[in-house]
């Protein structure tokens, strides 16, 4: 037997201290035997651990087991290779690589041992090693370290533990030894590591919720070690310092701070550090500054020209704290020493410049205070840092130091540009003519124009190149839906163009509508039944001992494995058989209970069953429901404009299979945006009457609503020389100027104590769900498909609600509100349904028709999102066009931010891009009716962020050149507060009432 | 792979000296699969003692020639405090990952470069995760001193100096040594410091290239002092988000979408280092290409006294500049290298490079000697001066034969030219055959059907195919002639 076969032998049998006692035993000829085995031998080791894995766990689902499976030797594998390249590889290179191979670090399946990757047995067998070879190799596995997480930390760190060697310089394992956590014994790293974590990168970020209430392991820890002096007071005081010089954001600060605010330096230690926490005040991150500040203050006698230095980097800061309490210090020292007053002014005028108003106003009174200290020079920096001020309080430091204000309400220097040209509507994309380009459109669409370009395409081809078609179709459509006729509705255009490529490549492929079966009521359904049961044991006593409870699942397929008590198994099974839900066969096989739990103190503690079906429900058959003719869904379950483009599909099919086709589908656009040329439609009648073939209802129905609105007279006269049915219907239509604008709109609703209320009848007390209720009302046209198409939608959507949303605008291109009233449902809780996107604006924006209530909220909804780009483009668009509903906009708006989880900030942010991009007039009419419904009423407080809704319409005001008060607004104004929000409503009113 | 990082002071011993002294190896590059590792070697640690600031330089190249620690300048700073906030900044971004930071630091900075072309000096860093530039500028104004030589090498920072720094006060006077006589005075034993990083391609690549792309930028907005703080303030606190900037009167806008004469500003936490120096500040330029329907680099240069501070960034956090393929088109030409060669020897540290001049020298079209420039820049042979608008001399101090690298989508695109893959087939197209199938690319639109091209169109500049099919149509029409 070999040395590597003894190894082979001891690593199989899982005893990691036998097997460091044989390594150490080896000589140097089989050391090098086993080390040139062991890489080799991985693999072996890893597939055959694999394999028993597996093996165990199909063992475990077998047995239903629900203990913890044994340990057993195989599963020690890694670690055990670990130690044996250890122990025999020569290098120390080599066992630097060895023992942090990944392959044998981080054998996750295995890992769940606790003891996995124990760094101590592998200390223990390289100690046999001289100890500069060991030092080394602790050097090296240290700088190997990658981060705190890195696998090879615990090792690494108990070799430098073991060796004492000095750590070497290398970040990284600062990091890793304080993630590593407070070790309970002294830790002889701590002399050399503790030093180093005010230097390496990434320690504060490790360390930064270390708290001190209560108080966290390495702050105590650092806390003892300065109360015992085994670490100086000084040296920790140095590394925060140093740390805060070194820089980084208050995240990696943070523990820093938290440690110099525990160690509380007296103001002897301060005074000794007063150049540091001076330079600290400019550029430190708040909180650092704030410390630093607090520190310096506590210190008497500055030197000025420092003063001088630290206030102007500290009145510069963007913190109106910190700027606030650099100026009391000014205040001070201008108090205590009059003569330093010129020295100070540059940094007085700089808080001059601060965004806060609050700051600029203690700033101008402070120069006020003090303008007698100012010599000429002094005087004249503060004139000259005037202009910087809001004018009122420019005025009152002009009167005292001379020259100019700024010049209120100075002409903005911002020249909006002006609005984008809307984008041009283009004709729409040719109809394929030929076979090959139908088989280029595939069998499924993701856009409405080449869904619409398909079904043309295949009513001009069927009547004038079938054989071409059908080769075409074949190819394109190939095996697709193979379950399209075991469906017995299509609620999608793309099963109804399956059927319309099936039913032309092979004529009467459909079997029909399958006839609905009545199912067996549990059939083909997996449901589970858990049972809860208790036995009541006695113990020796005699008294009756706690129950003990034991769960038995089963499935409805087997069981077989139910373990039930007997008693239970007729309470149960027989009630079950009873119901008429289980046949005896079932309960038979449902096994025989243990003789332990068959006593009469057992008792069941509960039954329940999850599943689709309830095993107590009866099983009724169910009334046969009348087979149907098509396979159009039921319009309680689609969306009407879904419905009425799946009706256009049905008709199509049916007269495909009746051979009644006619040779051209009246409704193909002609323009992009959905909308049909009068005369191209005239056109198209014409054709079909010269075929002596009758229009398809739905399709000449799509083609009226296409038209463009108003009247079209000529086109009228054409069609009046119309004979047929159709042709008629068009010529009135054209003449009459199509359908009537419907009555359209959206009201608000919430519910209350389980009733319905509408938000503008009776307010809701706090915000909660709130739902859109659409409003449709239109008068009957006589074309029973328009009427079903203009049904006022639901509330909400369920079902096939919301299919084809994409196609919707182009149905009625010219009348968008009466689609947008059809997008609400799906406007606000879309996160399982399918939803409106900034797309379905941009296509209301481009179709044509008065744009209500209904167009406006879905437009508000996009604005008020977090990235309103695409919206903001419509809101251009819709106003370049003289469409956009720009008050109405803005009361939806003030709706959606007042009760929904809609954001004020975001609709601030897209009207002032929208502003910026040219539509400051609209943004202004929308601004007119959004601020009175957001401004606080009597007795109100104002909410948050109100004031950049202010700031905005001012900008706007301003920019669009207009007048009139608003009265709310002049309401706010006139209140008797200083507050930021009322100043800013001030200046908006003062600028509206200005003459 | 990389190597393990040594950052070791050790007593000064023969084999330090030696290695520093032997002009043979003032660089050692050791290669490693497509990582190289940089070793800079430094008399001794940067120091500021008193008011003395020494930095430490490693091997570079100068107008003498080839120099193990070359001596530049020493004199007084003028502004000190600004001029040590700037050099904090610049060594900020060399420690900066913006891209996925990592929970520990990685130890691995990569020290900047300082360039001295005899009436300033230039310090320039990059970030490490290769998308963000940052170069300090220090002017005439700003120096008073003696300049011993000019040429370009790395300078030692390190945390001590780095605190030292951050203590500079704005009354302090500040005196600055570069080269290695300053550290006989302030080096207690001579002692050597080493320093290992690696140095991967794209990094190196993306420091070479980003002078490229940003002489393609234009002015787009100068906001003064206050305004200038009011914008930086006033950006988004995310430091991931991306907003477009807009210039308006004197301030600047923040937009979400692109405009019209707009300046891309992604990952507006990239800028961060720019605020401890806007006390300073007198001017903020922006600068960037003219703008597109996407993403594009910029640049953001603060105005100080004396002194410039200039931050370039990537189009995106995660974008490094190595693969915006800007260069491309230029280098794909046969002439360019030649060119380069001849413009390259007319290179002497000089303050700027002036094209005409050049021209005029070498007898070539201002067009050629651009394109020279250009390969030139991804040399890492020329940088460029946003502020200048122009080119200056700096040699990185890099291993030069890994920097001359040809960028590896020109060098497929050669491979893919010298196995005769290309098929010109007429009316403007030509087939390209590689592994993945066959290509078809239009030579006027510079389009491709490759899924590299479907994904980027054009956003990266050409695709593979696309120069092969360039470099093919070149030869054709250079063998007609």
């Amino acid at each position: 037997m070999t040395a590597w076969d003894e190894i082979r032998v001891l690593i199989d049998a899982g005893d990691a201290g036998k097997l460091i006692d044989r390594l150490v035993e080896l000589d140097d000829h089989e050391r090098k035997l086993v080390a040139g085995e062991l890489r080799g031998h991985i693999p072996f080791l890893r597939a055959r651990a694999e394999t028993l894995q597996q093996q165990r766990w199909r063992e475990e689902r077998r047995r239903r087991g629900r203990h913890e499976p044994e340990h057993e030797p195989w599963q020690d594998w890694a670690d055990l290779m670990r130690l044996a390249g250890a122990g025999t590889l020569s290098a120390v290179t080599a066992v630097a690589s060895w023992v942090t191979r990944r392959d044998l670090t981080t054998w996750r399946i295995f890992a769940r041992r606790p003891g996995f990757g124990d760094p101590a047995p592998v200390v223990r067998l390289l100690a046999h090693r001289p100890a500069q070879w060991q030092a080394e190799l602790a050097e090296r596995l240290a700088v190997k370290l990658r981060g705190p997480r890195d696998a090879g930390v615990p090792l690494a760190l108990a070799m430098l533990r073991h060796t004492g060697v000095e750590p070497p310089q290398h970040d990284p394992l600062v990091v890793a030894w304080v993630s590593a956590g407070v070790g309970s014994d002294p830790d002889p790293l701590l002399p050399a590591l503790l030093p180093r974590i005010f230097e390496a990168e990434g320690v504060g970020r490790a360390l930064q919720h270390e708290r001190t209430d209560p108080i966290s392991p390495w702050l105590r820890t650092m806390r003892e070690l300065s109360e015992s002096g085994a670490v100086g007071r000084a040296s920790l005081l140095d590394g925060c310092l140093g740390r805060f010089l070194r820089g980084g954001n208050a995240q990696d600060l943070r523990f820093f701070v938290r440690l110099h605010g525990l160690l509380e330096p007296s103001a002897a230690e301060v005074k000794a550090r007063r150049r540091d926490y001076l330079r600290l005040l400019p550029a430190a991150p708040g909180p650092v500054a704030e410390l630093a500040l607090r520190h310096v203050r506590r210190l008497e006698a500055h030197n000025p020209a420092e003063v001088a230095e630290a206030l102007e980097g500290l009145l510069f800061r963007a913190e109106a704290t910190l700027v606030r309490a650099g100026l009391t210090w000014f205040d001070q020292t201008a108090r205590q020493a009059p003569e330093q007053a010129d020295d100070l002014a540059p940094a007085l005028v700089t808080a001059f410049h601060h965004e806060s108003y609050d700051v600029q106003h203690r700033a101008a009174m402070l120069a006020l205070k003090h303008a007698g200290r100012f010599s000429p020079l002094g005087a004249e920096t503060i004139r000259d840092a005037v202009p910087a001020l809001p004018p009122a309080l420019g005025e009152r430091l002009v009167t005292v130091f001379g020259g100019a204000a700024a010049v209120p309400a100075t002409t903005p220097p911002y020249i909006p540009p002006p609005l984008p040209a809307p984008p041009a509507v283009g004709a729409f994309a040719a109809v394929p003519a030929t076979p090959a380009a139908m088989e280029a459109l595939g069998w499924t669409s993701w856009e409405w124009q080449d869904g619409e370009r398909w079904l043309a395409g295949f009513v001009r081809l069927a009547g004038q190149d079938v054989r071409g078609l059908r080769v075409a179709l074949g190819a394109a459509f190939g095996s697709s839906y193979s379950q399209l006729y075991d469906m017995r509705t299509w609620t999608s255009v793309d099963y109804w163009r399956a059927a319309m490529a099936r039913e032309l490549i092979t004529p009467g492929t459909d079997p029909g509508v399958p006839v609905e079966r009545p199912e067996p009521y549990h059939e083909g359904r997996r449901s589970s039944a858990a049972v809860l049961f208790a036995a009541m044991a006695r113990n020796a006593e005699g008294n009756q001992g706690d129950g003990e409870e034991k769960i038995v699942e089963e499935d409805d397929e087997g069981f077989t494995s139910a373990v039930l008590p007997a008693g239970l198994h007729g309470q149960i099974f027989g009630g079950l058989e009873q119901a008429g839900n289980m046949t005896s066969a079932h309960a038979a096989r449902a096994g025989d209970p243990p003789a332990e739990y068959d006593t009469e103190e057992t008792r069941l503690v509960s039954f329940s069953w999850t599943g689709y079906a309830s095993p107590f429900r009866s099983r009724k058959p169910r009334p046969v429901p009348e087979a149907p003719r098509d396979r159009l869904p039921s319009p309680r379950k689609v969306s009407p404009p879904h419905l009425f483009l799946l009706r256009r599909c049905a008709e199509i099919l049916d007269a495909l299979k009746s051979g009644t086709l006619p040779p051209v589908l009246l409704a193909t656009p002609t323009l992009s945006t959905g909308t049909l040329d009068p005369d191209v439609l005239v056109s198209r009648l014409e054709e079909c009457e010269a075929a002596h073939a009758v229009p398809l209802p739905a399709d000449l129905q799509q083609a009226l609503l296409r038209l463009p609105r108003g009247a079209h007279p000529e086109a009228a006269a054409r069609a009046e020389r119309l004979t047929s049915e159709a042709g008629r219907t068009a010529a009135r239509w054209l003449a009459d100027g199509g359908l009537p604008d419907p009555e359209a709109g959206v009201r608000w609703s919430y519910s209350e104590g389980m009733k319905e209320h509408y938000i503008d009848e009776r307010p809701p007390a706090q915000v909660g769900q709130v739902s859109l209720v659409p409003r449709l009302k239109a008068a009957p046209t006589g074309l029973h498909l328009i009427d079903e198409l203009l049904r006022e939608p639901a509330k909400w959507s369920w079902d096939d609600h919301g299919g084809h949303m994409g196609w919707w605008p182009s149905i009625l291109p010219s009348h968008r509100e009466v689609v947008a009233v059809n997008l609400l449902p799906h406007l606000l809780y879309q996160w399982n349904r399918p939803g409106v996107y900034p797309g379905h604006a941009a296509m209301l924006a481009a179709a044509d028709g008065p744009a209500g209530e209904a167009t406006a909220l879905v437009l508000a909804y996009f604005l008020a999102q977090k990235k309103p780009g695409d919206a903001v483009s419509v809101f251009l668009t819709m106003a370049a066009r003289g469409d956009l509903p720009a008050s109405t906009l803005g009361v939806q708006l003030g709706l959606l931010v007042r009760w929904t989880w809609l954001k004020r900030q975001h609709v601030v942010n897209a009207l002032a891009e929208a502003a910026d991009r040219g539509a400051h007039q609209q943004v202004w009419q929308v601004l007119r009716t959004l601020l009175p419904a957001l401004l606080p009423r009597d007795g109100e407080h104002a909410r948050g962020g109100l004031v950049k809704l202010v700031e905005l319409a001012t900008t706007v005001a301003a920019r669009a050149g207009v007048r009139g008060a608003i009265p709310e607004v002049a309401a706010v104004a006139g209140r008797r507060t200083t507050s930021m929000f009322a100043r800013e409503c001030g200046r908006l009113h003062d600028h509206l009432t200005r003459s | 792979m990389t190597g393990p990082l040594a950052w070791r002071v050790f007593p000064d011993r023969p084999g330090g000296l030696r290695r520093s002294t032997a002009l043979s190896v003032w660089i050692s590059s050791v290669r490693a699969m497509t990582n190289t590792v940089q070793a800079y070697s430094y008399a001794g640690p940067s120091t500021l003692v008193g008011d003395r600031l020494g930095l430490a330089t490693s091997g570079g190249r100068t107008a003498t020639g080839l120099a193990g620690r070359p001596r530049f300048f020493s004199g007084v700073v003028t502004q000190a405090a600004p001029a040590a906030a700037a050099l904090l900044a610049v060594a900020d971004v060399a420690l900066a990952r913006y891209h996925q930071p990592r929970a520990a630091g990685s130890g691995r900075t990569r020290d900047p470069v300082i360039t001295c072309d005899g009436e300033r000096l230039r310090l320039e860093s990059f970030s490490a995760c290769g998308g963000v530039y940052a170069r300090l500028d220090l002017l005439g104004a700003a120096l008073d001193g003696e300049v011993f030589d000019r040429g370009a090498t790395n300078v030692d920072v390190n945390g001590p100096l780095r605190e030292a720094l951050a203590r500079v006060g704005g009354r302090d006077p500040l005196h600055l040594g570069v080269g290695a006589d300053e550290l006989a005075v302030t080096t207690l034993n001579g002692a050597v410091v080493e320093k290992k990083v690696p140095l991967p391609e794209r990094w190196l690549r993306g420091f070479a290239e980003v002078q490229v792309i940003a002489s393609g930028f234009d002015l787009r907005a100068e906001p003064a002092g206050m305004a200038a703080v009011r914008f930086l303030r006033g950006l988004p606190k995310k430091a991931t988000a991306g907003v477009w900037v807009v210039p308006s009167g004197r301030e600047l806008r923040v937009t979400t979408a692109p405009a019209r004469g707009a300046v891309c500003l992604a990952g507006v936490g990239r800028l961060a280092t720019l605020h401890p120096l806007l006390r300073f500040a007198t001017k903020l330029r922006v600068y960037g290409p003219a703008v597109q329907d996407q993403v594009v680099s910029s640049a953001w240069e603060l105005e100080l006294p004396g002194m410039r501070y200039t931050l370039v960034l990537s189009p995106q956090a995660w974008r490094g500049f190595s693969g915006e393929g800007a260069v491309l088109a230029d280098l794909s030409g046969d002439d360019a290298e030649a060119d380069a060669d001849v413009i390259g020897m007319l290179l002497n540290f000089e303050p700027t490079v002036e094209t005409g001049l050049l021209a005029d020298r070498s007898g070539l079209t201002p067009a050629r000697v651009r394109a020279a420039l250009t390969q030139l820049g991804t040399a890492g042979k020329v940088g460029y001066d946003l502020a200048e608008a122009g080119h200056f001399h700096r040699e990185l101090p890099y291993d030069r034969e890994h920097v001359e690298t040809l960028n590896p989508r020109l060098a497929a695109a050669r491979a893919l030219v010298a196995a005769g893959s290309v098929r010109l087939a007429g009316s403007g197209t030509a087939r390209v055959t590689t592994g993945g199938g066959v290509y078809e690319v239009g030579l006027e639109t510079g389009s491709c059907t490759c899924p590299w091209w479907f994904d980027r169109r054009g956003s990266r500049g050409p695709c593979k195919h696309v120069l092969a099919a360039r470099i093919a149509v070149h030869d054709t029409e250079g063998a007609l002639r």
